[in-house]
């Protein structure tokens, strides 16, 4: 394994032996598992880099580089291909994610890997042992350990290598799933992220969005425009809701009119609760059906409604009036009985601290919302009190404390 | 409506800018605003009134930067610059914050010592208790109280108004730059211009408005936070020299200690004043010295490559911890070991900040230059102009110290 930042600066010959330059950085072409390093940049006097072909560098060692041509041949002018960047400009010292341990960490030196004739770029070191190597303190470095991350499992974040991997690396992105693209999505500025979501379908835009934090979720929505209404036709409605609370009012017109009519017509009944209340958390559409409804009936509702995670079977019985008169969930249903259990039923009003000591009081996973005359109008469920206790730690709150401490964050 | 919305968009950025410079006015700050006053009168408020324009120009590149570019500033001199500038900027900031948390244990020690309590009994017990609250995220709890007792310096703006300052001599000294010889003047204003406009507040800025995740859409936002934060520091600050140019200096008094910096609060709270000194100097000492070792401790994580968090475990982020750790160890070596004269800590600091600014400055303004950094952020020209000027401000400042002291 080769360190690229080591062969930085070392001399460069011509195939007689005359000193051209030095070397200044390398260009790798992307896509796939391992790009190749596809030119050398050699920096001559007077502030000029010339591009020479892989092919035509006879010796890449540390002592020195030899090229097959002569100084005379050096190409001046030769720009780089859409799909290659410089290493040491763009990846080296840059941000990457790595996608595996979960951490957005910045990249100390480049492994380099000769395979053939070819050299290629295996992975990055993001230990501090290569930072400290480069400080000029070889002897300390060599006792700390080192820290690779390999090329597969890392998204650089760099604007240069960024932009290529959204055009070329499709691949990429796409294999990140939707928890990798909503946890690079999380550390990425706003403008970049959006960038990222827009390029995947949208079914896993959609879920990498629900993945995210809602502050985050609503900027990448913000960021998107009108691209975005897709992406929430696919989301689970509260969650879609939580994203478009963090926009302005203009904004969130903007990204409603390109959505379908009945779904927007939800989307703002849930936006006219106010934040920090059981209205705000809930989903519209929960199951329901009449008290004193058969089995069948109940599987029927169940089937009927779309798969849903959140919807989690349980099915709420209604009177007359449209009041709660209980709930019958799955296991209940699969051991056979269909008689209604009561269960605490939430006002729309309610403040969500109250709605998350409900939920732990009663061991439940979802409870049904009334508005003032007791009529359902929503269910809140388990992973909706999730999302709450995470937006309650804000990194803000975490990084400076001071004022940064805004639960519900712009109201 | 339309006016309640733009209040929520605002509430919602501000911060960064505002709490940058209200912790401008720490101890450190209060004493160097106090000897401007106590010895030069009015005739050196002009140099306050560059650096708070410096302040407002260097805080909203700051944010700015943190905006365009998601990244610290530590971090981002090491993707522009490389290792070599980046590992030189972090130890100018190590070394200038180590200096002003010095400065801030010394205001604890100051502080408590005009209560009748010993130092080396507060000093050691602030900084555990400071330490565990931090790193424990309790500190979310105590700091509004904290930051209630810092805006105790407010009194400066009544005590100013109650002491009939000569309000003709403070227009002139405002607009007329002229500095009275000696080096002590100049060291008073390289110290000004270093506590005003301090290395961590840069630092600081960036990084919050980076974990704030503002978008280029808040930025007209950000600005009118970065303003009012700056232009409250300014007030602040030239309310403290007023109203110690009309007591202390007045009567040809100098700043020796705490009780006599607290003289200036007479016009506005009498006998008390000693008191409600004491109190807004506990309050700012405690906050900035909370502030200050965990502000520097993310820059050197940042430096590392790893965005420390404090709920990482200490394993997990050994150079934040560390940091913190050793830098206020030293603070409270340094101030229990310090004779009985607090002052040239809480003021002399300052000046070292200054002298460590320039090249913190010069990498900051280049980045902001660079339009593929910046992208449609970059420094405009003009901007980039009023950048240069106060960078002379500063090297001027540095300059003419440094000539004195060898002459």
């Amino acid at each position: 394994m080769l360190a690229l930042t080591d062969y930085r600066g070392q001399p460069v010959f011509d195939r007689g032996d005359v000193r051209v330059g030095a070397v200044a950085d390398l260009a790798a072409r992307l896509g796939g598992p391992t790009p190749r390093v596809t030119r050398l940049l050699v920096a001559t006097g007077r502030r000029r880099t010339a591009a020479v072909a892989w092919d035509d560098v006879a010796d890449f060692e540390r002592s020195g580089v030899t090229l097959r041509g002569t100084a005379a041949e050096l190409d001046f002018d030769a720009g780089l291909g859409e799909d290659e960047l410089r290493l040491m400009r763009d990846i080296v010292d840059t941000q990457i994610v790595d996608v595996t341990g979960r951490r957005f960490v910045r990249v100390a030196d480049v492994e380099l890997e000769r395979r053939g004739g070819e050299l290629l770029v295996a992975g990055v070191d993001v230990g501090a042992a290569a930072l400290i190597r480069r400080l000029g303190l070889r002897r300390l470095a060599r006792r700390l350990p080192g820290r690779s991350v390999p090329w597969a499992d890392l998204y650089a974040a760099s604007p240069a290598a960024h932009a290529i991997q959204l055009r070329v690396d499709r691949a990429r992105v796409a294999r990140l799933g939707p928890a990798g693209l909503a946890q690079v999505v999380g550390v990425l500025p706003p403008a970049r992220g959006a960038e990222l979501l827009g390029s995947v379908e949208s079914e896993l835009a959609a879920k990498a969005v629900g993945g995210t934090r809602p502050d985050v979720g609503g900027q990448v929505v913000a960021e998107l425009g009108a691209e975005a209404a897709p992406i929430l036709e696919e989301m689970a409605t509260d969650d879609a809701a939580a994203a478009l609370r963090q926009l302005s009012g203009d904004d969130r017109d903007h990204v409603l009119q390109g959505i379908a009519t009945s779904r927007a017509e939800d989307l703002r009944r849930l936006l006219a609760y106010p934040p920090a209340t059981a209205g705000a958390l809930m989903s519209p559409n929960p199951l329901t059906a009449r008290e004193g409804a058969g089995a069948a009936e109940l599987r029927e509702r169940i089937a009927a409604g779309p798969p849903r995670m959140e919807a989690l079977g349980t099915v709420f019985l209604l009177d007359q009036a449209g009041g709660v008169v209980g709930a019958v969930s799955p296991t209940q249903m699969l051991r056979g009985s269909v008689d209604p259990v009561p269960v605490p039923v939430l006002a729309v009003d309610q403040p969500v601290d109250e709605v998350v000591d409900i939920f732990a009081l009663h061991d439940v996973v979802a409870l049904p919302v009334a508005d003032r005359n007791g009529r359902l109008v929503g269910v809140v469920t388990i992973d909706d009190v999730l999302d709450e206790l995470v937006a309650q730690r804000l990194p803000g709150a975490r990084r400076f404390g001071v004022l940064a401490a805004r639960r519900h964050a712009p109201r | 409506m339309r006016r309640a919305s733009a209040i929520a968009a605002l509430t919602a950025v501000v911060g960064p800018g505002v709490l940058a410079g209200l912790s401008d006015d720490d101890p450190a700050g209060i004493t160097t605003y106090s000897i401007l006053g106590a010895d030069y009168g009015y005739s050196l408020l002009w140099v306050l009134l560059l650096s708070t324009v410096a302040l407002v120009i260097f805080h909203e590149l700051g944010a700015r930067t943190g905006i365009a570019t998601g990244q610290g500033a530590a971090g981002l001199v090491r993707d522009r610059f490389g290792v070599r500038w980046a590992g030189l900027s972090i130890a100018a900031l190590l070394v200038a914050n180590l200096g002003t948390t010095c400065a801030e244990f010394a205001g604890i020690a100051a502080a408590s010592e005009l209560a009748g309590v010993d130092r080396l009994v507060s000093v050691p017990i602030a900084a555990v208790v400071l330490s565990l609250l931090v790193l424990r995220g309790g500190f979310k709890r105590v700091e509004h109280v904290l930051l209630a007792l810092a805006t105790v310096f407010a009194a400066y703006i009544a005590a100013g108004l109650l002491a009939r300052p000569d309000w003709s001599a403070a227009a002139a000294g405002l607009v007329v730059p002229e500095v009275p010889g000696g080096s002590d003047a100049l060291v008073a204003v390289t110290a000004t211009v270093g506590t005003t406009l301090a290395p961590w507040g840069l630092a600081f800025i960036q990084s919050y408005a980076v974990d704030k995740r503002l978008t280029a859409g808040q930025l007209r936002l950000e600005r009118v936070d970065v303003v009012s934060g700056a232009v409250m520091t300014g007030v602040i600050g030239f309310f403290v020299v007023v109203a110690c140019a009309a007591t202390l200096h007045a009567e040809g008094r100098s700043i020796e200690d705490a009780a006599d910096a607290a003289v200036a609060l007479e016009p506005f709270a009498g006998q008390f004043a000693s008191a409600l000194f004491g109190a807004g100097l506990l309050g700012a000492a405690l906050l900035a010295a909370s502030i200050l070792p965990l502000s520097t401790a993310y820059s050197v994580s940042e430096f590392f490559g790893y965005e420390a968090a404090l709920d990482d475990a200490p394993r997990e982020a050994p150079f934040f911890y560390w940091t913190y750790a050793v830098m206020v160890a030293i603070a409270v070596v340094v101030v229990l070991s310090a004779g009985s004269d607090l002052i040239p800590i809480l003021y002399l600091t300052q000046a070292l900040n200054a002298i460590l600014l320039p090249p913190l400055l010069v990498l900051m303004w280049r980045i902001g230059r660079d339009p593929l950094v910046m992208g449609p952020l970059v420094t405009s020209r003009t901007l980039s102009l009023a950048q240069l000027a106060a960078l002379a401000l500063v090297v001027a400042s540095v300059i003419g110290l440094g000539a004195t002291a060898l002459a």
